[in-house]
């Protein structure tokens, strides 16, 4: 025991001083992740609307348009209205990015809309500024909606009356209109079980490059070997699997420092927001272990350094683009959300999710850290008894 | 110098590279990989899911249901809990949520509320409008057989079939939208182009900078040395390893512009534009390649640290999120790196410019590759002699 901390020691310490490994292990994935942070992030931007309003009718109809619902969003702060006198002004006004959307009222709205004509709101919105757009048509569309509504309501009992005298339908107008709607839309809140973008930049860098870090121990071995130190140490009066847990001790430590540094560096430094402190060690001490396992099953599968460094490379990039690494693949079809989870990395990125809630423990997590456990452990096997092996022959 | 020789050089360099199985991994599949899942995420590939929770059969809940359906990919879901699951987790995009005994509580008279959720974002007020829609509809005919029996008697359920075919009678109220301004995304990038366009200047310039391990380790075997003990200059070999990193860098566009082409569909645009745009910027990453080649020590270290800064300056030029959307500093600092004004150009030919159009971008380009592939030989001619 005592001689493979030793050489577990030893292998750290050689680790530390390579370059190559610094910034495979911790300068790479941070430095992604904070292109990638800055890059988008001005995502969660608080809600800034500005529109603007031409009112060429002057109607009561208009004018409780104009006084309802986009008074109430200016109160509510989250949009100025500029009112402007002509339909040119207010194109203009979007054209040249003044607002990014304008609504206007066309001259005889109001009567038509009395007198059972159509009739057609109008709004022009700037095609880079979708969402505002499509805020105020809700808007607009919400109030033609509860016209047509109160319309619908006059119409039918008019009918039924046989009444046709503009006072009574007036009269019907404002008391159908008082009536309300019978079937609304209400909006329930949900908590978002999604890890925040940064932490996803930060979490999806960490576990990709997870596989080359975790690969320099295994691989030490193959160097070893070629160089004639291995030899020296399988004669030297230790058992050979004290080698092989050396070599496994010093990969499993410099994993966890890795991802240690990188979770406290992308919190302090990018923002990013992990979770629960217990649940993260779990997913990282799980997620290590899987790296650990995988990696040394295909080093010790391949005959050469170069060839398990290539091997090792090209299934640590095809494992992060399938489970969602690189893209988000909660969208994606069922076909390539079910196969994702064959990967370590979906995985590890589910469970930093689960995290994301806000009265989430590591008792939620406690699939997922099986799960990457599972892999870890029967690779690992595999690798390790391949590794025993490689030690023992010539 | 000898053109021949150095084509020889170069060659070598070239078949070393094909030669590499592992390495041909990266050059071949990877790209088209990342291209594909790419396309399909902003291709519109993935269409969104809207989840329904809806238990009822009665002619309301099923015509809404009907409705809803009609527009976009419903998943059903048993239990509300169920439903919210799968929205927190982000399995549906959002969620409708009918409430039970829909049809009966509306026939009795009861004020009814359809729930709506979204773990809120952007695209959820889009989906909200046109269920708000929806259920305004519905609600209309609902209110108008209400009101009438209140105010000529009779039973608001006997009226409900008068009222939806006078809705369908009477003349809409539209809100029309008209959008100006051109946007940033033109129609012909949508599907693979996108996707395409960012890793070929992407792959173009990392495969090329992985040239530059060979290259240091060349010097370090003293192959280099014992190339000029031969009958050749220095700068025959000088340009034998210029051309050879330009050969990598243009294997990798070609191919990339070829597969794509092929396999995606992938528009190009005018041909001899792209196919100089192509060269020139395989020329800055020769260029680079080359110098890191001579001025690095340290294979190991030149190779590790060459990936990341190519993905680095890759992902500030804007091959992996699209240059269009970036904020204010990145925006202006992407025009530092010669991806970016490759992606212009290449954005340039897909909507028809050729090459007199695209001339700013080749220039800056082969202004740069002139400057680095100077820098470059310079470096490695004294790494060579001293």
């Amino acid at each position: 025991m005592r001689a493979a901390l030793v050489i577990a020691t030893k292998d750290l310490r050689q680790r530390l001083r390579d370059r190559t490994f610094l910034v495979v292990a911790v300068i790479a994935p941070f430095g992604l992740a904070a292109i990638f942070s800055t890059l988008l992030g001005g995502v969660n931007q608080p809600l800034e609307l500005s529109y603007a309003v031409a009112d060429l009718d002057r109607s009561e109809l208009s004018s409780a348009l104009r006084d309802g619902p986009l008074a109430g969003i200016e109160d509510a702060g989250i949009a100025s209205v500029a009112e402007t006198d002509s339909a040119a002004s207010a194109r203009e006004a979007v054209d040249i990015g003044e607002v990014d959307a304008a609504l206007i009222v066309p001259e005889g709205f109001g009567a038509a809309v009395t007198s059972g004509q159509a009739a057609e709101l109008e709004i022009i919105g700037s095609t880079d500024a979708g969402f505002s757009t499509d805020i105020l048509r809700s808007i607009a569309e919400s109030f033609t909606a509860e016209l047509e509504g109160v319309r619908l309501a006059v119409a039918l009992t008019a009918g039924e009356l046989g009444e046709t005298s503009p006072e009574m339908l007036a009269a019907l107008a404002r008391e159908a209109a008082a009536a309300g709607s019978p079937i609304t839309l209400t909006d329930l809140g949900a908590e978002t079980l999604v890890m925040p973008t940064t932490t996803y930049f930060a979490a999806s860098m960490a576990i990709f490059f997870l596989f080359f870090t975790a690969q320099f121990g295994v691989l030490s071995l193959l160097t070893e070997r070629r160089q004639g130190t291995l030899p020296r140490l399988v004669a030297a009066p230790i058992r050979p699997w004290a080698i092989v847990a050396g070599k496994a001790i010093g990969s499993f430590v410099m994993g966890i420092v890795a991802m240690a540094v990188l979770v406290a560096a992308s919190s302090l430094l990018l923002g990013a927001r992990w979770g629960d402190p217990v649940g993260v060690a779990a997913l990282v001490l799980a997620a290590v272990i899987a790296a650990m396992g995988i990696t040394a099953l295909i080093t010790t599968l391949a005959r050469t350094e170069e060839q398990a460094g290539g091997w090792s490379s090209i299934v640590a990039v095809t494992l992060a683009i399938l489970g969602g690494a690189f893209f988000d693949l909660s969208q994606a079809p069922e076909i390539l959300t079910r196969v994702s989870f064959i990967t370590p990395h979906a995985w590890f990125l589910e469970g930093l999710d689960l995290l994301a809630g806000a009265s989430s423990s590591v008792a939620d997590v406690l699939l997922p850290v099986g799960a990457l456990l599972g892999i870890g452990l029967v690779t690992g096997a595999v690798g390790l008894v391949r590794a025993g092996g490689l030690v023992v022959r010539r | 110098m000898s053109l021949g020789r150095a084509l020889v050089i170069a060659r070598a360099n070239l078949v070393r590279l094909l030669r590499d199985r592992l390495g041909l991994f990266f050059i071949v599949v990877l790209p088209l990989m990342i291209i594909f899942v790419t396309g399909l995420q902003f291709g519109g590939g993935f269409e969104s899911r809207v989840g329904l929770l809806s238990g009822e059969s009665g002619p309301l809940a099923t015509d809404l249901a009907e409705r809803l359906d009609e527009r976009w990919q419903i998943e059903r879901y048993e239990t509300e809990d169920a439903l919210l699951d799968a929205v927190e987790r982000g399995r549906v995009a959002v969620g409708v949520l009918l409430p039970e005994r829909y049809d009966e509580r509306v026939r009795d008279g009861e004020t009814v509320s359809v729930e709506y959720v979204a773990a809120s974002s952007n695209e959820a007020i889009g989906r909200r409008r046109i269920v708000e829609a929806m259920v305004a509809e519905q609600s209309a005919v609902v209110r108008a057989a209400r009101f009438a029996a209140a105010q000529a008697g009779g039973e608001a359920s006997d009226l409900l079939d008068d009222a939806a075919a006078l809705q369908d009678g009477l003349p809409a109220l539209e809100v029309e939208v008209l959008t100006v301004g051109e946007s940033a995304f033109p129609e012909e990038l949508r599907g693979f182009a996108l996707g395409a366009q960012g890793q070929l200047v992407l792959f173009a310039f990392l495969t090329s900078l992985t040239g530059a391990a060979q290259l240091i380790v060349s010097r370090q075997l003293g192959v280099s040395r014992r190339m000029l003990a031969t009958p050749t200059s220095v700068g025959t070999i000088l340009l034998g390893e210029a051309l050879g990193r330009f050969a990598v860098a243009l294997f990798q566009a070609v191919f990339i512009v070829a597969a794509t082409a092929l396999i995606f569909g992938v528009v190009w645009g005018d041909p001899l534009g792209a196919t100089v745009l192509v060269m020139a910027f395989s020329l800055v990453a020769a260029g680079v390649a080359m110098l890191i080649g001579a001025v690095a020590n340290n294979a190991e270290q030149a190779g590790s640290i060459g990936v990341f800064a190519g993905l680095g300056v890759a992902a500030i030029g804007g091959s992996m999120v699209p240059p269009e959307i970036f904020p204010e500093p990145m925006a202006t600092i992407s025009w530092f790196t010669p991806h970016r004004w490759a992606l212009d150009g290449f954005r340039e030919l897909i909507v028809g410019a050729d090459l007199v159009d695209i001339l700013p971008q080749l220039g800056v380009l082969f202004g740069l590759a002139a400057i680095v592939l100077a820098l470059a030989t310079w470096r490695l001619r004294a790494a060579l002699t001293h």
